[in-house]
């Protein structure tokens, strides 16, 4: 069974590369689309795993280590997403912070700034998809770790700032890569929340996977060669980490 | 004083209210059965927990009192805790689980690690400085947590259970040294413990915990003599003896001597007597106890239907018999009487 497993995750892999067009893959590569669509979705990528790691640790902070009334109806609000069509995602944004949407008009009437179909919207619809991974495995880290070695330090004389730092960061570092990771590759391939809340313009707002599906119509050949890709950039990222830190790391610290 | 607290708390089934306080320099044993609220107590006393009613005051201020809303967080309670499971940090090195209270307060790398070798050295734990905490042992760990809760000077010292995680060998080695570390610290120090042994050898003044209520507070010696109920006479109402066995003889300190069944140590000592295995004779037992002497009776005790006689003599201790026999032999105050123990009842444990 689990041959089977490992095939069928194998297959479609060697499907991309049975067609693929080796001779041209450079030229196609080279070309400007291509270059353009990598570097916005490396750069837009890097972007919203910044944004989940900086708003998501303390959101992770709080649903582990907080006891409020209706904690449990966050927790869920926050990793909807990760459920949710990002299509439906995507939709949702745009009744939000769209042009006319619920905060998007004051966004735009009062700081003139407008978030769907720019580079921006993009990073937002990423951040939408991919931060509940970060917080789940944040959150669950910290949980595992809960109270105790925070509680030493705070007798000790350590602020909760500096016990959290000093204590508790280190204790959960793994965890905060994996999520980082996982929440890295999420935005790396979201598509669903992009297109429909950034659109896809060439230069600003269509990333690989944008591109691939556009490619798909114009030139199959180009999607081929885009799709293999962001495996090859994805398979590299995981393969590095995931020794270290995904799965062994703990034995290795 | 300078340790006064009122607790006050209600947490699930239990119900806590406790007066307690220490005098500077005074050791403090809190002892009681699991459950009994103990732990909670050192949680509030440390500040890691907020009383519902009463109030704790350290050395003359007030740290928690819910009347006035005052409220002072552990960070600034400047109170030592070591804990049961002792909860050194795993991904620091000894030195710097140890200087961390100084690192916390603003003191530089270089001075909290020169003090933090200071205090390795104190609990005779510098060569470990460079290890991390899982490669310790349990008696290792137990004294790089205590040098951790002492390097940031603390004005009182709580101990949850600073022996439970310990293996039988190691306790009697630790529990020396912990004697002679709270011997030389100047405030007050709390203890929680369910082991009247550790209550005995390592306090000045035990207070019995029971169902989130002091029962009985004293010395060890008072307690025992007078337990209030049943359950401390259980608890406490033991007969403990220090002294130094060599051979199988104990030698009780302040004279007088025991046969024991333990002669394969040697040193100092406790000897621990049930004083149900203390019998009363009219005439000089015969048979085989070895263990046999005239005491006087200097106070007895009736509970229920049992009577707890205490003895005067080459050696002092309580006796627990009968009220039937005690009717039989006539015990009253004054009155000479012959007591025996079996050399098999007496449990001897290194000092």
């Amino acid at each position: 069974m689990a041959v089977l497993a490992i095939a069928f995750f194998a297959l479609p892999l060697a499907g991309l590369m049975s067609r693929a067009p080796w001779s041209d893959a450079g030229t196609i590569l080279r070309s400007p689309n291509v270059r353009q669509a990598l570097r916005l979705s490396i750069v837009c990528s890097l972007c919203s795993t910044a944004l989940s790691v900086v708003f998501g640790l303390p959101l992770a902070w709080l649903l582990a280590r907080r006891r409020f009334i209706g904690s449990s109806v966050v927790r869920a609000l926050c990793t909807l997403s990760m459920v949710l069509p990002p299509v439906v995602g995507g939709v949702a944004l745009l009744y939000a912070l769209g042009r006319r949407g619920l905060v998007g008009q004051w966004l735009d009437r009062w700081f003139d700034l407008q978030l769907p179909f720019t580079s921006a919207g993009v990073v937002v619809a990423q951040t939408f998809v991919a931060m509940p991974f970060f917080v789940v495995t944040v959150e669950a880290a910290l949980r595992q770790t809960e109270g105790g070695q925070d509680e030493a330090a705070r007798t000790l004389g350590a602020s909760s700032w500096y016990s959290f730092r000093r204590v508790t960061l280190p204790a959960i570092r793994s965890a905060l890569i994996a999520g980082a990771v996982l929440s890295w590759a999420r935005a790396f391939g979201e598509f669903g929340a992009t297109i429909t809340f950034a659109g896809s313009f060439p230069g600003t707002t269509q990333t690989l996977p944008l591109a691939v599906y556009r490619a798909l119509d114009v030139d199959p050949r180009e999607a081929i060669v885009l799709a293999l890709l962001m495996v090859a950039v994805s398979f590299a990222v995981l393969v590095a980490l995931r020794d270290r830190w995904l799965g062994g790391g703990e034995r290795a610290r | 004083m300078t340790l006064r607290a009122h607790v006050v708390v209600a947490r699930g089934t239990l119900n806590l209210d406790v007066w307690l306080d220490a005098a500077a320099g005074e050791v403090v044993a809190l002892l009681g059965p699991n459950g009994a609220g103990k732990s909670t107590i050192l949680r509030c006393l440390a500040g890691l927990l907020g009383i519902d009613r009463g109030s704790i005051e350290i050395l003359g201020s007030i740290v928690d009192d819910p009347s006035a809303g005052t409220f002072v967080p552990a960070e600034q309670r400047s109170a030592g805790v070591m804990f049961q499971q002792y909860l050194l940090f795993p991904h620091m090195s000894v030195l710097e689980n140890v200087a961390f209270g100084l690192r916390a307060r603003g003191v530089d790398k270089a001075t909290a690690h020169k003090e933090a070798q200071h205090w390795l050295r104190r609990v005779g734990s510098e060569e470990v400085e460079r290890s991390r905490p899982s490669a310790l042992s349990g008696g290792q760990a137990q004294r790089v947590a205590l040098a951790r809760a002492l390097a940031s000077e603390p004005k009182m010292l709580l101990l949850d259970e600073p022996l439970a995680a310990l293996d039988a060998a190691t306790k009697v080695e630790v529990r020396r040294e912990l004697r002679r570390h709270l011997t030389e610290f100047k405030g007050s120090a709390v203890l929680v413990t369910h082991d009247p042994i550790d209550a005995y050898t390592l306090a000045d003044r035990v207070v019995i915990i029971e169902q989130g209520h002091v029962v009985q507070s004293g010395t060890f010696t008072e307690i025992a003599a007078h337990p209030r109920s049943a359950y401390v006479g259980e608890l406490v109402g033991v007969n403990l003896l220090t002294g130094s066995v060599m051979g199988g003889v104990f030698a009780v300190d302040g004279g007088g001597t025991l046969v024991v069944a333990a002669d394969d140590i040697d040193g100092s000592a406790i000897a621990v007597i049930r004083p149900q295995a203390v019998s009363l004779h009219a005439r000089r037992p015969e048979g085989s106890p070895r263990n046999t002497w005239v005491g006087v009776v200097v106070d007895v005790d009736f509970q229920a239907d049992r009577a707890r006689v205490r003895l005067e003599g080459p050696i002092q201790l309580t006796s627990e018999i009968t009220a039937g026999s005690a009717a039989t032999l006539g015990i009253k105050v004054g009155l000479e009487i012959w007591a025996s123990v079996k050399a098999t009842e007496i449990t001897v444990t290194l000092n």
